[in-house]
């Protein structure tokens, strides 16, 4: 029973896996959600942007489809904060897979808010480089953006027409799901360019951002599908995000007791191999699963 | 890569085919999707992810068929990208096209010159020339990084751990002493056999812990813990000296430090991986099959 | 010839290095200018690599088609993927490929149903992996993996409402382990990476390290 337990069939953790998330989608449970004080910074940063004469916020789309998820609803939640303060947003993406969602939550929230392409908001498009597209944006922004996505003269726009460096912007969220935020926006803009930056990454990432908001050089975090998700909270929001919740409680719920189930066998059968042995020593070969089990 | 189990993966590719052909004729009779440009996207976009899917059952001909398609269709994208945004944008429009070519137009050939230089590193009589190509970009990239990274990544991050000691109480000067016990007692509990140091003890990690939830209980010793930790982990990656007597000790509780911070990482990864599939889910229930 | 070959790059990217480094530090308006135009000398080059790789990939699966490899059909559905795309982002919406980027059509179309769900798929499929590998392997064989394991379940119930509703302020405690413990084994980690990537600039640079220029003949 316990080697069967402990060789089942993957297909089966597959299931219950599906089966918890789907069925926590299909009935809903009211669940506590508080925003954390890191995700408070990053709504507090943006806030403070609002009043200021052409306050502008300059979003930087580092994730692709495979991050989406944790992603975009920060994205649409912070652009929508930005234009129910009359805040203007300009948009980029050091990431070329970021590109069609950038125009996607640009979309979304623009004409969620009556906002107006060119003189609100603009989309800037992609250019590789990394620390070289930063470093040129930190000296003369204009060179390295002379059009945005669709073509428009960045000096043309009423939206970026007085940005000439990067420091110019009031606040940049960098929403990130690789080393842009630590290795390219962290090491190169904060210091050198003096940029005021907040970051929504993805939950693999946020344990190594920990060191930059106790340095101050990340104002602000919102950590994968939970941040979103307060960050819903303080926009007053009930988005995909705060929805998500209850299936990703019931995951990780599902999850524990599997990893518990796992060693209480794993102890079960140690001490069972123990006692048969006539040495009373546990075979080191009982440990490990047969080679030819699934999974 | 695995061999294909001809039963299991027939039963794979029927099983996610005739779902994905039954739920959709459900959901076009419903009226809930229509045959137009939107709702044969919905339909495509389900019909992808069933068959990416379908991998779990089995490796099966439905999977591999749509991950190659979709890296066919990721390369196409990447490359109408760069054309368009950067290369159309930046060298051609400039030099070909512009009613008023800009003044410094050399910068921009020196640049288009190069690039030439690095795509012909597929001929091979001539594909040494990229490597001046190379030797350039990787040139400049190790030259700017040198000093940010050590403005920005060493020598801001070594300013924060040291500054609070200037201003440090006694709940610090508590967690320093409790710190320098803890190592005492590694110190005690470790054996060494054979100039290998042998790996055993409860009494120190169940102090750490220990002093750990003081902490959080009380809210002090914040800095001094850092401190500690900081010291002890780049104790444990200092591979120059032997790990024994103090240094072993000191390098233990750098293990320590590091197996709470690699549960922190399989803990957020578990969240981040489950956060994913909550995405697809929540198009496959909501936008597909109009269930939430 | 083995100067062109060999030396002439070392000396190129010992040059460039050398300037990099000293114009981050030199204030006047010649260096900036004269960083700025390498950065995006830089940059244009970088594109073109991004050709190399495209060319790299459809190459690759050119000779398994060629040679007839095993699972060689399957290279024909990179080409149709391919091929679909690269039709549609030419056509541009009727505008052609010398006019700005034309905003939806088929080339929006194919991002959004087929590149965009494959790849959110792909890293869905992760969440049931990573389940399948905690309960098969995940053993609290040693304080160490003990350790682990608290940290782990910590984090995982303090992260979302559940851990709230189970103690109040399992939150803090899940908060605390991340800016405390956590911050300080990452911030001795990351000070040992950026060492190591400082040193290996200067490698770079002084042409210890020449990996970056491919093979070994001459």
């Amino acid at each position: 029973m316990i080697d069967r337990l402990l060789n089942i069939d993957r297909r089966i953790v597959f299931l219950f896996i599906f089966v918890g998330v789907a069925s926590a989608m299909l009935f809903r449970l009211p669940l506590p959600i508080t925003p954390r004080p890191d995700v408070v910074s990053v709504y507090e940063g943006i806030d403070a942007v609002k009043g200021r004469p052409g306050g502008t916020v300059l979003l930087s789309f580092d994730y692709g489809p495979g991050s989406e998820p944790e992603l975009q609803p920060t994205a649409i939640n912070i652009m929508r904060q930005c234009f129910q303060n009359n805040v203007r947003v300009v948009g980029m993406a050091l990431w070329p897979d970021a590109v069609g969602l950038a125009r996607a939550a640009f979309d979304s929230a623009s004409r969620a808010c009556g906002k107006e392409y060119k003189k609100d908001w603009t989309f800037l498009g992609y250019k590789p480089g990394m620390e070289t597209l930063i470093i040129n944006m930190g000296q003369d922004f204009k060179s390295a953006f002379g059009q945005d996505y669709l073509g428009t003269d960045t000096n043309e726009m009423e939206v970026t027409r007085d940005i000439t460096k990067l420091g110019d912007f009031d606040y940049v969220v960098t929403l990130a799901a690789g080393r842009t935020i630590d290795g390219v926006w962290i090491t190169y803009a904060v210091d050198r360019y003096s940029v005021k930056l907040g970051g929504a990454v993805t939950a693999v990432m946020s344990p190594d951002m920990f060191p930059y908001l106790q340095s101050r050089q990340l104002k602000g975090l919102v950590s994968g599908l939970a941040g979103a998700a307060e960050y819903e909270k303080l926009v007053n929001v009930s988005g995909s995000a705060t929805r998500g919740m209850q299936p990703q409680s019931v995951a990780h719920a599902i999850i524990i007791f599997f990893i518990l189930i796992g060693n209480v066998m794993y102890f079960l059968q140690r001490r069972r191999d123990r006692l048969a042995s006539p040495s009373g020593v546990a075979s080191p070969s009982r440990f490990a699963n047969p080679s030819g089990s699934r999974g | 890569m695995t061999k294909m189990n001809h039963a299991s993966s027939r039963t794979a590719t029927l099983l996610f085919a005739a779902l994905f052909v039954l739920l959709s004729v459900w959901q076009l009779a419903a009226g809930n999707l229509k045959l137009d440009v939107d709702g044969l996207g919905v339909l495509t976009a389900a019909g992808v992810t069933l068959a990416i899917f379908s991998f779990l059952y089995d490796d099966n001909p439905l999977f591999k068929i749509t991950e190659h398609l979709y890296v066919g269709v990721s390369a196409a994208y990447t490359l109408a990208l760069i054309w368009y945004q950067v290369l159309r944008g930046d060298l051609i429009v400039p030099m070909f096209l512009a009613e008023v070519r800009p003044p410094e137009i050399w910068t921009l050939v020196v640049p288009s010159v190069l690039g030439i230089m690095l795509m012909i590193h597929f001929v091979p009589q001539v594909s040494w020339l990229s490597r001046i190509s190379f030797a350039f970009v990787v040139g400049f990239g190790a030259g700017i990084s040198i000093p940010a990274n050590i403005a920005a990544q060493l020598l801001e991050q070594v300013h924060p751990t040291l500054a609070p000691a200037l201003g440090w109480g006694r709940p610090d000067v508590f967690v320093l002493v409790v710190a320098f016990a803890l190592i005492l007692t590694a110190f005690f509990v470790l054996r060494r056999e054979s100039g290998q140091v042998s790996l055993t003890g409860w009494v120190g990690p169940t102090v750490l812990s220990l002093v750990f939830l003081l902490c959080f209980f009380l809210d002090v010793g914040t800095a001094s813990l850092v401190l500690v930790g900081v010291i002890a982990v780049l104790t444990y990656f200092f591979f120059s000296l032997e790990h024994t007597g103090a240094v072993g000790a000191i390098s233990r509780v750098g293990i320590w430090f590091l197996m709470v911070a690699f549960g922190a990482s399989f803990g957020f990864t578990i969240m981040a991986r489950i956060s994913l599939l909550i995405g697809r889910m929540q198009f496959l229930l909501g936008d597909w099959l109009h269930l939430l | 010839m083995i100067f062109l070959k060999r030396t002439l790059p070392l000396i190129i990217a010992f040059v460039i290095g050398i300037i990099a480094i000293a114009i981050y530090y030199i204030p006047h308006q010649t260096a900036q200018n004269l960083q700025e135009t390498l950065a995006r000398w830089n940059r244009i080059i970088a594109s073109f690599a991004f050709l190399l790789g495209v060319y790299s990939l459809m190459h690759l699966h050119a000779q398994r088609i060629k040679r007839q490899q095993a699972g060689w059909g399957y290279s024909l559905f990179v080409y149709l993927g391919f091929a679909m795309m690269l039709i549609a982002a030419i056509y541009n919406r009727g505008n052609g490929p010398l006019a700005g980027q034309a905003d939806g059509g088929a080339y929006d179309w194919l991002y959004y149903n087929v590149f965009v769900p494959a790849d959110a798929s792909m890293f869905a499929m992760l969440a049931f992996f990573i389940a399948s590998a905690a309960y098969r392997t995940f053993r609290a064989r040693t304080i160490e993996a003990v350790i682990l394991l608290v940290a782990a379940v910590v984090v995982m119930l303090g992260r979302v409402p559940i851990g709230e509703l189970l103690w109040s302020r399992m939150p803090d405690l899940q908060e605390w382990l991340m800016s405390v413990p956590n911050m300080a084994a990452k911030r001795g980690i990351l000070l040992g990476v950026y060492l190591g990537a400082v040193a290996t600039a200067l490698r770079i640079i002084f042409g210890i390290e020449r990996s970056y220029l491919g093979g070994t003949e001459e």
